[in-house]
């Protein structure tokens, strides 16, 4: 499974984008990674308010006919994601705050 | 100083500018008019100390203040909310981790700069405990303060950020998030954001120059330089020359680059760069005028959570003039800082 990850806010006033794919994931990671994506509120594009300098995904993944994306703030993280966060931190290419 | 010369207030000013963002008007209006009173007390206070050449006795309330109350707890690598284990409580000696003690020295500084500058009482102006919880996350690149008396701090990725506990400035930064959630409460997102975010920098890089002794020459006006990794360095944000701090840098140093729709981080360059120019034109430290006219523009309750920079703006110079005088030099550098910046007044 293929995903755009993006993470904005925190205080270093960066953002970090990846595409990620699971398979890059341990396999056990793997599978649980997936099913926490497939439970996500795929077309929720607001997140919850969170205070100053916190982090905020995007998450988006290009479906057979659509595509599909979805907005977290860091508290709405599930924690099976976890590994795919760290993925992101490790594979990530910084932006600009304000690049989309 | 005698028992006698230290005064009394029945509301402190905190509450009054609670009250002044009131809905009701009749409430609003009669806590302006007490503000409004109070900030004359304050000045004739000011002109009595420089004509006697001492500091006169703080205002007290309830709570006397001057003394922080900080707690120092481990995550151990969790992003849980609550508080772990307690590492080092008020009072107590150094313990062996690095990241507690800066994260201990860290919040004593700002609530020290907040206290002896503006006689305030910690984040809510009512002594308010300052519990610093280090060590959150696993290779977490982040610091923020939650709202809710709590400052996290993560060790850093390595690349973007190392152990944010090192950054004098960036935890008066969010500590200052805290002032002004209790202050202004400036919207986090446009300009509101922008300004809320630049409130952080301002008040960050005040809280390092006055733990290094550092005028405003001296001062390299540098955001986050001890906590940036090699992908960022030399620094996160550059009051100084906006948008130079490091390869990522979009923060425009006026109006001409201001980002529609950017990130709150991104257009705070540009009353960052206002601030930089007033206090580097009246010389000195920042907190001498600088920093007491940007503080009284965030304690004015018509400054209000959807101020864009031209309504912070006009604050600033009311203020510098009513506490300065009209044609004071305080007053001229408010005006060259934001026509540097092309906010017009
Ligand atoms: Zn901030």
């Amino acid at each position: 499974m293929r995903v755009d990850v993006t993470r904005r806010g925190g205080v270093a006033g960066v953002s970090l984008h990846a595409t990620l794919d699971t398979r890059q994931l341990t396999e056990t990671d793997a599978p649980r990674v997936e099913a926490a994506l497939r439970a996500l509120p795929w077309g929720r594009l607001s997140q919850g308010s969170m205070g100053p300098d916190r982090f905020r995904y995007e998450i988006v993944t290009a479906g057979d006919d659509h595509e599909r994306r979805v907005m977290l703030s860091e508290s709405e993280i599930p924690e099976a994601l976890r590994p795919l966060l760290a993925l992101l931190a490790d594979r990530g290419q910084i932006r600009p705050a304000s690049i989309e | 100083m005698t028992a006698s010369s230290v005064r009394h207030c029945i509301v402190p000013p905190s509450v009054l500018h609670r009250l002044a963002r009131s809905a009701d008007e009749a409430v609003r209006d009669a806590a302006l008019n007490a503000l409004a009173l109070d900030a004359r007390f304050r000045l004739a206070r000011a002109e009595c100390a420089a004509t006697l050449r001492h500091r006169p006795a703080p205002v007290t309330f309830s709570r006397t203040g001057g003394q922080p109350q900080r707690t120092i707890y481990d995550q151990q690598g969790s992003e849980s909310q609550t508080p772990g284990v307690v590492i080092r409580v008020e009072g107590q000696a150094p313990s062996q981790d690095e990241a507690a003690n800066q994260a201990y020295d860290g919040l004593g500084a700002t609530y020290a700069y907040y206290w002896t500058v503006f006689e305030r009482d910690s984040i809510d102006a009512a002594g308010m405990p300052l519990l610093g919880l280090v060590h959150y996350g696993r290779r977490y690149a982040n610091a923020f303060w939650d709202g809710a008396g709590h400052m996290f701090f993560g060790d850093g990725d390595g690349q973007i950020l190392t152990q944010t506990t090192a950054g004098i400035d960036v935890i008066g930064h969010e500590l200052t998030h805290g002032v002004t959630q209790y202050e202004a409460n400036l919207t986090y997102s446009g300009q509101s954001g922008a300004l809320n975010e630049s409130v952080s920098d301002v008040f960050g890089i005040q809280v390092k120059q006055y733990v290094l002794g550092q005028d405003v020459h001296n001062s390299d006006w540098l955001i986050g330089a001890d906590i940036v990794g090699p992908a960022l360095r030399p620094a996160l944000r550059s009051m100084k020359r906006p948008g130079t701090a490091n390869a990522y840098d979009d923060q425009p140093a006026d109006m001409d680059g201001y980002v529609s729709g950017g990130d709150v981080h991104t257009n705070s360059g540009i009353p960052n760069h206002a601030f930089y120019v007033m206090a580097s034109a009246l010389g000195g430290y920042a907190w001498d005028a600088a920093g007491p006219i940007w503080y009284a523009a965030l304690a004015d309750p018509q400054l209000r959570p959807n101020a864009t920079f031209r309504d912070f703006a006009r604050i600033t110079l009311r203020q510098a003039q009513q506490t300065y005088g009209t044609g004071s030099d305080q007053a001229h550098a408010v005006q060259q800082g934001w026509e540097a910046v092309k906010i017009s007044l």
